[in-house]
């Protein structure tokens, strides 16, 4: 049976920021309550990207921590050779917007929602996904709000969230492109995603505005972007990108990558986006794994898929300063 | 009385009433004579005025159709400014387009060139792996 969503998300037992675990597993224990609360049909689409070899990989730790989430999550393992193959900037350990479209590819719901391994949604975005008819070539963002380290996430709850002495920062978002925070929160109609092809998989270069770029290329074609009306909830932690560019910028270029000009050049990703060819060879009925092949891996260059965007008729041109 | 006035009248004089309603009259006249005289001098002058005006106007018109034509020369001329102002706003818009369009093409350019860096990099590396 088709779901309704499919929440994709890409991570790996490799420790990310401390407690990533930790932090995955708190956050999709919230997300499933609340959204089986409001009798949303979901499966979570969890992309294992390269996962270390010599540890239980986080499906397993899915299961056995959170066996009634375990009944909604399909699992991507993708061979650590992808990375490798894949990247052009060795210093980049994590193709994460590449992992996302392993996981948008062969999400099965009506709509996709692309987001983070630590992310709580808000009040409002679930109410929303429950009642809100998602609409085709229609990109649905949400304010993403930072809620401190060293709150209690053991009893996670709206009301802690929503509580304004646990927020940090909120990324305010403003048309025409509602970016900020992009990466956390991007739904779609399934077809539409597809439409668009996923994140920019022709500049793997960083990490920087990859989400960003994606919002400019649906904007460039002619899609509608659209604040769903509620927030999500981030809980910062060392490694993230708000925490390495305050306190460690220097640092950031070289495990984010370079900034680009991800607001004036978009892309047209190839047929095969999102690992297309690569061999799946099926673990369980709920786990697949992508085995290694040069057929799946994208051409080192392909120029001719880099592209400037389009301005539209009666449509507002993109700002720098948004 | 009349008899009086005869016998007055035959040596040349008159009754000394008839002598001072006469030069009233004369007085009159003489008052009316110079009232016509001012009103001669008056109308005099204006006439001198409206034909000094009259002049004017007819050098005036004697110098309109040069007028005019300078006016049509003039116009022309800024007909031809306007033309040549439009024509340059219109040159300036097409030249900040292809600036900004050049812009872009830089950037995607660079963007590319990032990538063919890049990718050099990586065949470097597995280039020199093996050895």
């Amino acid at each position: 049976m088709t779901p309704t969503l499919s929440i994709v998300v890409t991570g790996r037992n490799d420790g990310h920021g401390g407690d990533f675990n930790g932090r995955f597993l708190r956050t999709a224990g919230f997300n499933h309550d609340r959204l089986r609360e409001r009798g949303i049909d979901y499966e979570l689409v969890l992309v294992e990207w390269g996962p270390p070899p010599d540890r239980p990989r986080l499906s397993e730790i899915v299961r056995h921590s959170l066996p009634h989430v375990a009944d909604v999550l399909t699992t991507y393992h993708v061979d650590e050779r992808y990375q490798d193959a894949c990247s052009l900037n060795a210093r980049l350990t994590y193709l994460e917007f590449l992992a996302k479209n392993v996981g948008i590819r062969r999400a099965r719901g009506r709509a996709i929602l692309s987001t983070n391994a630590d992310i709580y949604l808000g009040r409002g975005v679930v109410d929303a996904l429950a009642g809100v008819a998602i609409a085709p070539q229609t990109v649905y963002r949400a304010t993403r709000v930072d809620v401190k380290l060293g709150a209690d996430e053991s009893h996670v709850h709206w009301d802690l969230l929503e509580d304004t002495r646990n927020q940090t920062a909120n990324t305010s978002i403003q048309p025409p492109l509602y970016s900020g925070g992009s990466g956390d929160f991007i739904l779609l109609e399934r077809d539409s995603f597809h439409a668009l092809r996923g994140f920019n998989e022709v500049y793997r270069l960083t990490r920087v505005g990859t989400d960003l770029n994606f919002l400019v290329k649906a904007y460039s074609s002619g899609f509608r972007i659209t604040d769903i009306g509620g927030a999500v909830y981030h809980t910062a932690h060392v490694g993230s990108f708000r925490i390495s560019r305050t306190i460690a910028p220097d640092e950031l270029a070289p495990s984010w990558g370079k900034k680009w000009p991800a607001r004036s050049v978009i892309y047209e990703n190839a047929d095969a986006w999102g690992l297309r060819d690569a061999p799946a060879r099926r673990l369980d009925d709920r786990t697949i794994s992508l085995d290694f092949s040069w057929d799946a891996v994208p051409p080192l260059v392909d120029l001719r898929r880099l592209v400037l965007p389009a301005a539209r008729v009666g449509r507002e041109p993109i700002s720098d300063n948004e | 009385m009349g008899l009086l006035t005869s016998l007055l009248g035959a040596i040349g004089l008159a009754p000394a009433g008839r002598l001072r309603a006469a030069q009233q009259r004369a007085d009159e006249l003489k008052r009316a004579v110079a009232d016509s005289r001012a009103d001669v001098a008056r109308w005099k002058a204006k006439a001198n005025e409206l034909s000094a005006k009259l002049s004017d106007a007819e050098r005036a018109a004697e110098r309109l159709p040069r007028v005019e034509r300078q006016l049509q020369q003039w116009k022309a001329r800024d007909d031809m400014h306007a033309g040549k102002l439009a024509e340059v706003r219109d040159r300036m818009r097409r030249a900040e387009k292809a600036a900004a369009l050049s812009q872009e093409h830089l950037l995607a350019t660079e963007t590319k060139l990032d990538v063919i860096e890049a990718a050099l990099g990586v065949l470097d590396r597995r280039t020199r792996k093996p050895l």
